[in-house]
């Protein structure tokens, strides 16, 4: 892979990340990269790591390890470690979505799909040259 | 064997398809990106506050007015039947943990704001916020002793100028002075009132950022997602 792959990689993977519903995480991240003044190479591994990071942030497996690590200091005054991690949406957002709120740990499980990510992202830094760009 | 362009794309959409398939029959898929961004790394930010407090300073944490660990789509005041975490230490000072609570500012008091009357312009949130137990409403910059920004996207220069000017609106940069905390988040910091402020973040060019803090008594700290 060299550069101008990298800018067509860019391409796509924006294209497609629209077609699944992460077109607004895609646009933004396509906005800050202007302010970016790297190589295509090493915009084309921001926009991977934050596709990494979004992916992790909607893993159920994540909302399990925190509620896990609260568990672990804090209790109820009942002496029970919390039951689980809620988010409580705003007026506006309850009228515009006809719900209270959500279970943050009723995510979809994305470990075997951060997996293949984390070693497509660890062979195209090998393919540009090492590990410069975390 | 070298990557080629049309393998890269393949495996993109793999994983893309992958996420497509999991994701959308979930109770989270009925919200935006935009509603829930960010919120899963403010727990996590959570969790290594409450970590520290415990384990370094020696509080017992208890969640309070609920079994659930709750967070919310949007800020505001203090709302005591919300639930919220107490910390309590022999000999100490009580205080409570809260999430998305919006301080008034140090230019508000100056100009005798009070909480009711505020402009927009009047109180700045923080995304997880150590005060004294027991208060009501948006707490004033001087009942602010740990107050905490997360950012779980590319750290840019604007958030670090936000930051300075929440840092602004919670003291005046002054010779340092204890902050009641023995090591952590420090003992001291150049501010009065000696308020703690941190910034975490997932993008390890958030430690670019760190000199200015130097100064003005601001920790950065990199802390990404498991």
């Amino acid at each position: 892979m060299d550069e101008q792959d990298c800018t067509q990689l860019m391409r796509y993977l924006r294209v497609r990340m629209h077609d699944v519903e992460m077109g607004e995480l895609a646009d933004h991240l396509v906005a800050e990269l202007d302010r970016d003044l790297g190589p295509p190479s090493r915009q084309l591994m921001k926009m991977l790591d934050a596709l990494d990071e979004e992916l992790r942030r909607q893993d159920a497996g994540t909302g399990s390890r925190i509620l896990a690590r609260l568990g672990e200091v804090a209790r109820t005054p009942e002496g029970y470690a919390p039951e689980g991690l809620w988010l409580d949406l705003s007026p506006a957002h309850r009228d515009l979505f006809e719900v209270d709120g959500v279970d943050m740990l009723d995510g979809p499980s994305l470990g075997e799909i951060i997996e293949e990510l984390e070693a497509l992202q660890a062979q195209v830094r090998d393919e540009l040259g090492g590990s410069q760009w975390r | 064997v070298a990557l080629t362009l049309n393998e890269a794309r393949r495996r993109i959409d793999h994983v893309l398809a992958g996420y497509q398939r999991a994701a959308g029959s979930t109770g989270r898929s009925v919200l935006p990106a935009s509603v829930t961004s960010g919120k899963t790394y403010e727990a996590w930010v959570l969790c290594d506050v409450l970590e520290h407090l415990h384990r370094d300073e020696g509080f017992a944490i208890t969640l309070m007015e609920s079994s659930l660990v709750r967070l919310k789509s949007a800020p505001g005041p203090i709302n005591r039947g919300y639930a919220h975490f107490r910390l309590t230490r022999s000999g100490r000072e009580e205080l409570e943990v809260w999430t998305d609570i919006e301080f008034i500012a140090l230019s508000a008091s100056y100009r005798r704001v009070v909480s009711g009357s505020a402009d927009r312009c009047d109180f700045h949130e923080l995304d997880v916020v150590v005060a004294p137990a027991g208060l009501d409403g948006r707490p004033r910059f001087e009942d602010i002793r740990i107050g905490v920004e997360c950012k779980n996207l590319a750290y840019q220069k604007d958030m670090l100028r936000g930051l300075l000017g929440v840092r602004r609106e919670l003291s005046l940069l002054r010779e340092p002075l204890a902050t009641g905390f023995s090591s952590w988040p420090r003992r001291t910091v150049p501010a009065e009132p000696p308020s703690c402020l941190l910034a975490y973040g997932t993008d390890p060019g958030i430690l670019d950022y760190a000199p200015p803090g130097e100064i003005f008594g601001i920790d950065f700290v990199y802390e990404p997602l498991p």
